[in-house]
């Protein structure tokens, strides 16, 4: 046991502290997928250069000792995250651009990362070299982690409370591992810092939202949920981003009445997120309206309960308001309800999360559950003097996949870009629109004739739609989702710096590019490889190449997955632990091998290829939802088996534990970088797997063409 | 070296592309979309040796050697000769109600045909467009609008007035300047909405062609500006001075920014300094802050905050004080000083009754300054 444990541990700690840094990222800066992206890729560089480094220097020979180290850093490093706008001269409030998420995401990945990535090599030293035991340890720990973070945090209310529980509890077990007097006192002082810094959690917030007034914090599985006060304007955050501010009647006005106001008369409503913060009370406005509100996090209402005041708990309790707790796409795709005006409140399309909601499949599921006529509106931030190129091409995609379903695509001008669909004829003839509200007798602040009349000038509507049909749009599909890269595109061009056009440049390289050339790259580098003829390179580059696959196969799977079925939330710990529990019993599975050989190897290369296109096969297809756990499974034992074997041919000539470890994770790091953030968006899923396939395709061959080596003693 | 190379590579690149882009767009505009700049030769500016130049529009006084641009990025030195390069080049023309900019004693009730250029020679956290005054004017789709065109285009539009508004009209100084004089011409009034960030000999001569001017006081503090707008707070308090002895009509908004600019002692300085440096007859507008650009999940303003400026600028004696951005409360609307009654009455945009005659309150015959007509 306490020889096995600190294996586990690793495992254990590696991941939870991933999801823990991941969380606090996505907190305090853009959580985005370029930027989700970063931070996992340098995740993954790090420990891998640790594993390697550490596989050929011995800078640290004590696993409890340099384990304690991490425990003491990290504290800091989830503090550093949090007082990053100090660092950078923030303000609260102030949006944070690329640069400062890379020199964080560097620094600090390379505080935790790169000596949980020699902790690995430590512990295969500590098992005699048993590095397919480790392997399978520390993949059990890692089962556990996901489950384990998501209990604490529902429990906890707080990431830092949880951080401070895992960090504790690994550090008292693992020095009960080691049994060394010496290390209680540091174990001690470990636990006496972790309880230090679970207190400081609310009191840092504090200091970060000062001079506003922070009320309430909650961290739920979903993010952090803040209320935030300056004097009586009341605002709840969500990951540092308002979900809503009260009073702000121009919001609400907006977000309704345009709508709202091509059929007053109509009965059933469906509010897909953003109920608080006046947009119920603006419905409610509309005597026959019934509102099916659907809300993903009980948590939002909850808050919005307890601090928005009388008027808006008024309006949640209203009979006429059924709220539901769901994913609102599940419920779109579960329910039989026929509505007449469907309302998308949601935040623009900046992740795939999101962008699900704004996507032609989705688009179709609303047009199935819209009558004759009836209406879907949605609002995304945009300017009303002037629509530049960036903008321009992410609203023309929006328009583009909306005008591919409905027959009538309307939008309304302004600082927020009002878009409507319906099969029937819409207006925005600011007179017709005045009159009804008249004749309704509207009470609206913001909306009124001759702001209407501004709003709605031929000029102004002229000039929009111009601008929306005459750039080259993109269909924004679950399987391509490109939306949310056109909205990182824009986002990004509110820096400055070279990181302003990044995007802006994938954006125009034609997609063959964008795959085939570093395809062509890869098959350049197999070839010089091949000329060395070293062992080494044929034992180990397997590793690279699933460290590659199995990171793009699981994010593309992700994506697939949350647009077929939707709560990915609920889903995400329970796929990420089928995956761990693969490599577990992969890597269980191949000890069983007596004497693995190349020709090992090449069979589970060879099984690779198998699934990946088994997966290519099912992606355009609705199939069951086991399916995609059985596909990360297998793509577990897969890349568990492919470890262990390619590991143990390697090891046989040298004992250098690191090296297979880094490779695999370097080749992860590549993966993560570009794949969510923009192979998926612009090239889709399929070819995304397409390249992937034809990668282990080129594997496959530069094993199978390998000189005859002769392998040493197992 | 290289990390530099790659950057122009990647700036050159989408310089290329956006300019198809952009040619590609210009036949369906409602302006035509080009993708030329301008090559006017600026004023203001001083030649030096060299082919470096020095220039003398606003505070910052550029000094520029051969292919360099000002601090705007509009104004370019091309072999010792400066040019302007947005000259008839708009990129945004709109027609907006008088009261959206906001000038409540500049004939109410009416239409302002309002037009940009890129560019700006501040950088302000909080800009509302961001998407043409803080880039190249290369970036920005923009379309051919020669001065003699605006006046037209606002005529047509049937706006009483030609606002110069949304990035900073300094830095496409020529092309107010020109467009105003055309203007005039057909009868139609000009007004400029700027960060008054400007050197005064220019102002001196623009003030001889427009009518109105409202200056964005963005703070009362220096350290504000120096951190917040990236300029400087003297160069707008001067300009502020210059309008005031002037004949043009002019109007002070302060945009307040919840925790950055609400401080109350600040305000009651700056009123303080506007009674005695300017008169009390000068509308100073509170408005409420919206998230916008890189402050964009900053709380809007408390309506409270605004209340209590507003009542500290009414202590201190200015008698013409608003709060924008918050419709249907009750300082919109304009009162006489002297009888106290609603003399126009204003929700949001729209201006519900006037009791005024000829420039006087409809109750006491109070004179209220401004332009009505």
């Amino acid at each position: 046991m306490r020889r096995n444990l600190p294996a586990f541990l690793l495992g254990f700690l590696a991941t939870s502290f991933q999801i823990l840094l991941l969380r606090e990222f996505s907190a305090y800066f853009s959580g985005n997928e370029l930027t989700l992206g970063i931070i996992l890729a340098s995740w993954l560089l790090w420990v891998g250069l640790g594993s390697l480094t550490a596989g050929k220097i011995k800078l640290f020979t004590n696993q409890a000792s340099l384990c304690l180290l991490v425990i003491f850093l990290f504290p800091f490093a989830l503090l550093t995250v949090r007082f990053s706008r100090f660092l950078f001269h923030l303000l609260p409030g102030e949006i944070v651009g690329l640069s400062p998420v890379i020199i964080m995401a560097f620094g600090l990945c390379l505080l935790i990362g790169f000596p949980l990535g020699a902790l690995f090599v430590i512990n295969v030293d500590r098992q005699a070299g048993n590095i397919s035991r480790v392997y399978i340890l520390e993949s059990l720990g890692a089962v556990g982690a996901g489950p384990a973070v998501s209990l604490l945090v529902t429990l906890s209310s707080s990431s830092w409370a949880t951080a401070a529980v895992i960090a504790g509890t690994t550090a008292l077990l693992s020095c009960w591992a080691e049994n060394k007097k010496s290390l209680r006192l540091w174990t001690l002082g470990a636990i006496i810092l972790l309880a230090g810094f679970w207190l400081v959690d609310r009191p840092s917030q504090v200091a970060f939202w000062n001079p506003l007034e922070l009320l309430t914090t909650r961290d739920t599985r979903y993010g952090r949920l803040q209320v935030i006060r300056a004097k009586e304007q009341l605002s709840l955050y969500s990951n540092n981003s308002p979900l809503y501010s009260l009073p702000d009647p121009a919001a609400a006005e907006e977000s309704v009445h345009f709508a709202m106001l091509q059929n007053p008369e109509a009965r059933r409503i469906l509010l897909l997120g953003g109920g608080p913060g006046g947009t119920l009370g603006e419905l409610l406005k509309y005597r026959s309206a019934e509102i099916d509100y659907v809300e993903l996090d009980p948590e939002i209402i909850d808050l919005s309960r307890s601090f928005l005041g009388e008027e808006e708990r008024h309006y949640l309790d209203d009979a006429r308001v059924r709220i539901i707790f769901q994913d609102g796409r599940t419920f779109l795709q579960e329910t039989k309800e026929k509505y007449q005006v469907i309302l998308l409140n949601l935040p623009e399309p900046s992740t795939a999360q999101i962008n699900r909601f704004y996507t032609f499949e989705f688009f179709r599921l609303a047009q199935h559950h819209l009558g004759s006529g009836g209406i879907l509106s949605f609002p995304v931030p945009s300017s009303e003097t002037v629509i530049g190129r960036e903008l321009q091409q992410f609203l023309s995609s929006l328009h583009y996949t909306l005008s591919r379903v409905f027959a009538q695509v309307r939008v309304v001008p302004g600082d927020r870009n009002i878009f409507l669909a319906s099969s029937a004829p819409l207006t925005l003839d600011p007179q017709e629109l005045s009159d009804r509200m008249a004749s309704l007798a509207l009470p609206t602040r913001h909306l009124g004739p001759r702001s209407l009349q501004s709003r709605l000038h031929a000029l102004r509507i002229r000039y929009l739609e111009d601008k929306l049909s005459s750039a080259s749009p993109r269909l924004n599909l679950d399987r391509a989702p490109v939306s949310f890269f056109l909205n990182a595109s824009l986002w990004s061009t509110q820096f400055r710096g070279p990181g302003a056009g990044v995007l802006r440049f994938f954006s125009q390289v034609p997609v063959s590019w964008l795959l085939g050339l570093p395809l062509l790259l890869f098959l350049a580098l197999l070839l010089v490889l091949r000329a060395k003829k070293r062992e080494s390179i044929f034992s180990l580059l397997p590793l690279a190449i699933m460290g590659l696959t199995t990171i793009v196969a699981e994010i593309v799977l992700l994506i697939w997955f949350q647009a077929l079925y939707g709560f990915l939330y609920g889903r995400i710990a329970l796929l990420l632990s089928t995956f761990m529990l693969g490599l577990f019993l992969g890597s269980l599975l191949s000890t069983r091998i007596n004497r693995p050989t190349y020709g090992w190897l090449a069979a589970v290369q060879a099984g690779f290829l198998l699934l990946l296109v088994l997966f290519r096969l099912a992606i355009p297809a609705r199939l069951p939802e086991v399916l995609p756990f059985i596909i990360l499974l297998v793509l577990g034992i897969l890349g568990g088996s492919l470890f262990a074997v390619s590991n143990r041919i390697y090891l046989r000539a040298r004992a250098d534990y690191g090296r297979g470890y880094g490779l695999d994770l370097i080749g992860s790091f590549v993966g993560a970088l570009v794949t969510s953030s923009i192979l998926i968006p612009l090239a889709g899923l399929s070819r995304v797997i397409d390249s992937i396939i034809l990668l282990n395709v080129m594997g496959l061959i530069f094993l199978l063409t390998r000189p005859r080596f002769r392998l040493g003693p197992n | 070296m290289k990390r530099r190379r790659f950057c122009e590579t990647l700036a050159g690149t989408g310089l290329l592309l956006g300019t198809g882009a952009v040619g590609a767009l210009g036949r369906v505009m409602a302006f035509e979309e080009t993708a030329n700049l301008s090559h006017a030769e600026a004023r203001y500016y001083k030649k030096h040796p060299d082919r470096e130049i020095e220039c003398l529009l606003c505070p910052r006084l550029c000094k520029l050697g051969d292919k360099e641009r000002g601090y705007c990025g509009v104004r370019q030195n091309d072999g010792g000769t400066y040019y302007t390069l947005v000259y008839g080049k708009a990129c945004s023309a709109n027609v907006d109600p008088i009261e959206k900019k906001p000038f409540f004693h500049f004939l109410p009730g009416t239409e302002a045909f309002s037009i940009a250029a890129a560019g700006c020679n501040v950088n302000c956290k909080f800009c509302q467009n961001w998407q043409i005054s803080q880039v190249r004017p290369e970036q920005v789709p923009h379309f051919d609008l020669p001065p003699v065109e605006v006046a037209a285009a606002a005529q047509r539009n049937k706006c009483r007035s030609i606002a110069y508004t949304y990035t900073e009209p300094t830095v496409f100084f020529e092309y107010m300047y020109d467009s105003a004089v055309e203007a005039r011409k057909k009868g139609l009034k000009n007004c400029v909405v700027t960060a008054g960030h400007i050197q005064p000999e220019p102002l001196l001569d623009l003030l001889e062609v427009v009518d109105a001017v409202k200056i964005d006081l963005k703070s009362f503090r220096q350290d504000f500006y120096k951190e917040y707008v990236r300029g400087e707070l003297q160069p707008v308090l001067d300009s502020i001075r210059i309008v005031s002895q002037s004949k043009v009509w002019l109007e002070i908004v302060y945009l307040v920014i919840p925790t950055l600019n609400d401080d109350e002692k600040d305000i009651r300085s700056m009123c303080r300094w506007m009674a005695k440096e300017i008169g009390r007859d000068i509308p100073l507008h509170f408005t409420r802050f919206h998230p916008m650009y890189l402050v964009k999940n900053l709380p809007p303003t408390p309506i409270s905050t605004l209340e209590s400026l507003h009542d500290i600028a009414i202590g201190e004696g200015i008698h013409y004080v608003y709060v924008g951005n918050v419709p249907g409360h009750g300082a919109e609307n304009t009162f006489c000083p002297r009888c106290g009654k609603v003399v126009i009455e204003r929700f949001g945009m729209q201006v519900k009754a006037v009791a005024m005659n000829e420039g006087t309150c409809g109750f006491c015959q109070s004179p209220i300054p401004g332009i009505w007509a």
